[in-house]
């Protein structure tokens, strides 16, 4: 939290019942925020997203490419001085597995107003369960509204021949706010 | 394994990336900022000033992890409840009291207290969160960076076994450029690259204790 004091003319109108003073400190607490929460196109609370890896409906063909799916990430932060100026998101696999064959792209693209940093494309797999998705931050704002936010784009990479059905497709993701 | 009877010949692997909604509706937000930090020599105290913008009551989940090294002890609530519309200081306290170089990350993560009761409609459902991690810096601020130039980037590495943090200028003739090139905290062994301007003869690294080191360009 940063506190500015300011002992200006311009605030004189306020000093008119203090007797024994001719000017009056404005203390202007400014809180250095971070929040963050995630929904969907409508701008609600995000509740499922779901992929279903369905076989295909002829013989011979390989399971198709299941459609990429987008989610907001709404945001407000407000920074503070150097070195704690600059705010990245994170996302985390903080359970599950993929299934074998299987990894998750997701890409970010920055959005808002004010400094909104800079986004990335990472996959996550068994083995990859952590990137950065978007860094740089700073003071900004995504707006609360429908299709406002950061977009997230989801895409499930997988070949039909490395895929094996016995073994599940449970994943929990975990998106963190940090400094860099 | 997920049986979609949805498919065309009835088999497959349903995905869920589920999301609880009374997760993600917890809105307990930082106030006081991501990145603490504490000289050596005074107390080793501080708080992280939380605020519950919900309309619900929020339990707040708290656990540390080491940002490098041995993890120091931190004394700090495990568990913090808060009313609706809540602002409220969580304290914590170094124990160690040495000049030692401490780093701590604080995961901050927050559930209703009342959570929404959820079908499983027989599918995976797997929850998706957000959290905040509080960064809080203890001690020796190090002089040990290795500066390293190569095509028009500057690969500024500490090497000591202290953390920097402070900000990157370009150095222009022998004073400190206006706009800021980077900044942030390098931690014991960690590298970063940082293009500079074309324009500028070096870098100007300030500390943030007002310590300047600078490096000409070759």
């Amino acid at each position: 939290m940063r506190t500015l004091i300011f002992a200006s003319s311009v605030l004189v109108a306020f000093s008119v019942s203090a007797q024994n003073a001719d000017y009056v400190d404005a203390i202007i607490n400014v809180d250095e925020a971070a929040m963050i929460r995630a929904v969907n196109a409508q701008g609600s609370s995000l509740t499922d997203l779901t992929f279903n890896i369905v076989a295909p409906g002829t013989v011979g063909a390989p399971f198709a490419q299941v459609a990429s799916q987008t989610m907001y990430l709404q945001y407000t932060t407000v920074k503070g001085a150097a070195p704690d100026d600059q705010r990245q998101i994170s996302v985390d696999v903080i359970g599950g597995d993929f299934p074998a064959g299987v990894s998750l792209s997701l890409a970010a693209a920055a959005a808002g107003t004010g400094t909104t940093g800079v986004g990335q494309e990472v996959t996550l797999t068994n083995s990859q369960t952590s990137a950065v998705l978007l860094s740089g931050l700073g003071s900004a704002y995504s707006g609360t509204h429908a299709g406002q936010g950061i977009p997230v784009t989801y895409v499930l990479n997988y070949a039909t021949e490395n895929l094996d059905a016995a073994t599940d497709g449970v994943v929990s993701l975990q998106f963190t706010i940090s400094n860099i | 394994m997920v049986v979609n009877l949805d498919g065309p010949i009835r088999m497959g692997w349903a995905i869920l990336f589920g999301t609880s909604s009374h997760l993600l509706s917890a809105q307990v937000v930082v106030v006081n900022g991501l990145g603490h930090f504490h000289p050596w020599n005074e107390p080793a105290v501080g708080h992280i000033v939380l605020l519950n913008s919900s309309d619900d009551s929020q339990r707040v989940l708290v656990h540390t992890d080491s940002l490098w090294g041995v993890q120091h002890p931190l004394r700090i609530p495990s568990e913090v409840r808060m009313a609706p519309k809540e602002r409220t200081s969580v304290p914590y306290e170094w124990f160690g009291t040495d000049s030692t170089s401490q780093g701590l990350r604080v995961f901050l993560s927050s559930i209703a207290e009342h959570p929404a009761t959820e079908s499983l409609d027989g599918m995976f459902r797997v929850k998706l969160s957000t959290r905040y991690a509080v960064d809080l810096y203890r001690g020796r601020i190090t002089d040990d960076l290795k500066v390293i130039w190569h095509d028009g980037a500057v690969h500024v590495e500490n090497s000591g076994s202290d953390f920097w943090a402070g900000v990157c200028y370009p150095l222009s003739g022998s004073t400190r450029g206006t706009r800021r090139i980077a900044g942030g905290v390098l931690r014991p062994g960690e590298l970063r690259v940082w293009t500079v301007p074309h324009e500028a003869q070096g870098i100007w690294l300030e500390r943030v204790d007002g310590a300047v080191v600078a490096s000409l360009r070759p």
